[in-house]
């Protein structure tokens, strides 16, 4: 029997007024940011740049993601990377919504 | 002499002298993550020395930006040097690193600059302004410099990521650095006038 496991990301209510959220998740040893994507559809993604290590933010205005070290960006849609589209795209990762808390799901 | 100004400043910081230096030698990050760098181009590296040229925005009066030529020269595992010249001086920065623990480096950065003739009059402003200089940038790269140390015991690798078995993401060994720190091909660093 597949065992689901979920995290407890935010309320869908942070994320209308942060944005963005980064989160570091220990049982994943992985970081990830949440936030609105072009069609207000929930998108996560790890955001370790896979340069060097650097934190990924969103820029809502320009609606794509970027590195806060080396200003390397990624497609907010697909994660893949624009800057080097030989490199590795962001792991992403599913979600479910219960009692409008956002929680990371892995199978 | 007089006209020598001398500013030491020690810190320590939770990471490895591996991450300390490479912060020191990834040129990439600099008019990314530090506010005073307007721009930075590469003219040449090797895998113990480089010449870059800077444009930089002062502390206090950021509205004025210099532009600094800067040759780095890593003189032995322990010593970065950095030879420029800021405002019409020449300066010597001495960067000395021990390392206290695996994730504990000292660093002791050292400021020499030589204010030949009238230049001697800047001698207490420059002395406020290094010091600054060094605050700003210093908390700039504090947390760069403790999440790479984060990554890299996590067994990240550089333009891959972490590794994909969450098992395989602990006991990280850090290893050397080793220069030059490798950059893409069109590396921001590379678009000027010399490489067209």
């Amino acid at each position: 029997m597949d065992i689901q496991k979920k995290f407890y990301l935010c309320e869908t209510a942070n994320l209308v007024s942060s944005k963005y959220i980064n989160k570091w998740i220990e049982e994943l040893k992985d970081e990830v940011i949440i936030f609105l994507g072009n069609n207000k559809e929930i998108k996560i993604f790890s955001s370790i740049c896979p340069h060097f290590g650097g934190e990924i933010i969103y820029d809502y205005k320009m609606q794509v993601l970027k590195c806060k070290w080396h200003d390397w960006r990624f497609c907010s849609e697909s994660a893949a990377c624009l800057t080097f589209p030989k490199i590795s795209k962001l792991k992403k990762y599913t979600y479910t919504i219960e009692n409008k808390k956002i929680y990371l799901t892995i199978e | 002499m007089d006209h020598l100004l001398e500013v030491n400043i020690i810190k320590k910081i939770k990471c490895s002298k591996a991450v300390a230096f490479w912060n020191y030698w990834d040129h990439e990050h600099l008019d990314v993550v530090h506010s005073g760098y307007k721009k930075s181009d590469i003219m040449y590296d090797d895998d113990n020395f480089l010449f870059r040229i800077d444009r930089v925005r002062i502390p206090i009066f950021s509205f004025i930006a210099i532009k600094t030529p800067i040759f780095m020269v890593q003189h032995d595992e322990n010593t970065l040097f950095t030879f420029a010249i800021q405002f019409g001086c020449e300066s010597k920065t001495t960067i000395k690193m021990k390392e206290v623990d695996k994730n504990l480096t000292e660093i002791n950065m050292n400021y020499k600059f030589n204010l030949e003739g009238w230049r001697i009059v800047m001698k207490p402003f420059l002395r406020v302004l290094i010091k600054k200089w060094n605050e700003k940038v210093w908390l700039e790269d504090l947390p760069v410099k403790l999440r790479r140390q984060k990554v890299l015991e996590m067994n990240f690798k550089d333009f891959n990521g972490l590794p994909d078995q969450l098992s395989d993401r602990e006991n990280g060994v850090i290893k050397d650095l080793k220069l030059p720190i490798t950059r893409p091909l069109e590396s921001s660093r590379d678009r000027h006038i010399f490489n067209e």
